[in-house]
């Protein structure tokens, strides 16, 4: 477990004081939990960096799933209307064609 | 069509489009590539083909797309890697489309791309007529589809299984290009409905679905399992909702494919270089409206 700050640079969200943080859990198929604060207007894919880094994975065979929808490259928490202490589920790229 | 019909299936369709377009946006260079022949397909190809294709029906056959609903391909891997309860609580949600719930005891089929990650391998499970394992004459309470709550009326009865001599029964239908067999995908599946009736709609004395492996065409190779699988739901669905049964016998099944064995080889050819112009269609232009 462990928690990061996503630290990006003030908008015109936060004069508005509509961007606090939220927090996010980030669970794998297996179940282990990573947790996140993340301001609403912050893209996820730099949460899916972030993520990517302290698992070991390279970005591109991560998905971030949110509701079971994937979540895109530019949607942030606000876009989604996701709540404090939501979770997405993290699953590893999965390819198939038969390879005994 | 009333104005609620028309602002449903409207909202219905914008949803559709936005989850496409998501999708298609997260579609990097090293996915399109995976389309060459000889090459697998990704979990990311094998859901944007099947949307892609339920995207088609709201055109073709709006009351046909209204009747699916086509799950993640990520799933089943949720269901097979924890015990019923734990996997339905990870789940719990996924039926939500742009936060509105939807009824899956409503829908007619229920597409569920199943990956096999031991063998590399994609296959279909379609489960036809899910409200049949609520109890007996219990269409979906919530249902907003008159066709659905009048199903029981007007379509034909299935009795001839010799374990329902008098409720029809769901079926699971599982379609593998490499002919398997997967026993635990129905028990999984009938576990996933039971608690999405008792959490949905607070029933719980539920029945099991009934296991159907249907006969294909096997694949030739060991890269186009994936494209199988698109053609096979594609096929399948239209096969079910023109014969309004599930095939019973071997012969059905054989006559299913026999229909389109002549287009069967040129169909898969065709079916990459397709899903690459679906691609670019999508990515670059407005999609035509129903």
């Amino acid at each position: 477990m462990s928690e990061e700050d996503q630290q990006v640079p003030p908008t015109e969200e936060d004069v508005k004081g509509d961007n606090t943080p939220i927090n996010v859990k980030v669970v794998s198929s297996s179940g282990e939990e990573v947790f996140f604060k993340i301001k609403r207007s912050t893209p996820l894919r730099k949460l899916l960096g972030a993520y990517a880094n302290k698992v070991g994975k390279q970005e591109h065979t991560i998905r971030f799933l949110y509701d079971g929808a994937r979540v895109a490259q530019t949607d942030t928490p606000k876009s989604l209307e996701m709540e404090d202490n939501d979770t997405i589920d993290v699953m590893v790229e999965q390819v198939g064609g038969y390879s005994p | 069509m009333s104005i609620i019909s028309q602002l449903l299936r409207f909202a219905f369709y914008s949803n559709f489009v936005r989850t496409l377009q998501k999708l298609v946006r997260n579609i990097k260079p090293d996915d399109i590539a995976r389309l060459d022949p000889g090459r697998m397909l990704n979990d990311s190809l094998i859901e944007f083909g099947l949307r892609f294709w339920h995207h088609g029906l709201t055109i073709s056959h709006p009351q046909l797309a209204e009747d699916v609903f086509v799950f993640s391909p990520f799933f089943y891997s949720v269901l097979e890697a924890n015990s019923p309860e734990e996997a339905y609580k990870r789940v719990k949600t996924w039926t939500l489309r742009g936060k509105i719930q939807v009824d899956i005891f409503s829908k007619r089929y229920l597409v569920v791309p199943i990956h096999d990650r031991s063998q590399h391998h994609w296959y279909l499970a379609i489960v036809y007529r899910p409200k049949f394992v609520l109890p007996y004459h219990q269409a979906s309470p919530t249902s907003p589809n008159p066709h659905a709550s009048g199903e029981s009326e007007s379509m034909p009865v299935e009795v001839n299984d010799k374990d329902s001599d008098v409720a029809p029964r769901t079926r699971v239908c599982i379609l593998d290009s490499l002919g398997g067999c997967h026993p635990q995908v129905t028990s999984r599946l009938s576990a996933y409905l039971r608690l999405e009736a008792d959490a949905k709609h607070q029933l719980r004395d539920t029945s099991d679905a009934v296991e159907r492996y249907v006969r294909v065409p096997l694949q030739l190779n060991q890269t186009d399992c994936g494209v199988y699988m698109l053609y096979f739901a594609e096929i399948f669905v239209e096969y079910l909702e023109s014969s309004m049964s599930a095939p019973e016998s071997q012969e059905d099944s054989e006559n299913l494919w026999d229909i389109c064995r002549l287009q069967h080889y040129h169909r898969l050819n065709q079916y990459r270089m397709n899903m690459t112009q679906n691609f670019l269609k999508t990515k670059y232009c407005n999609l035509i409206s129903p």
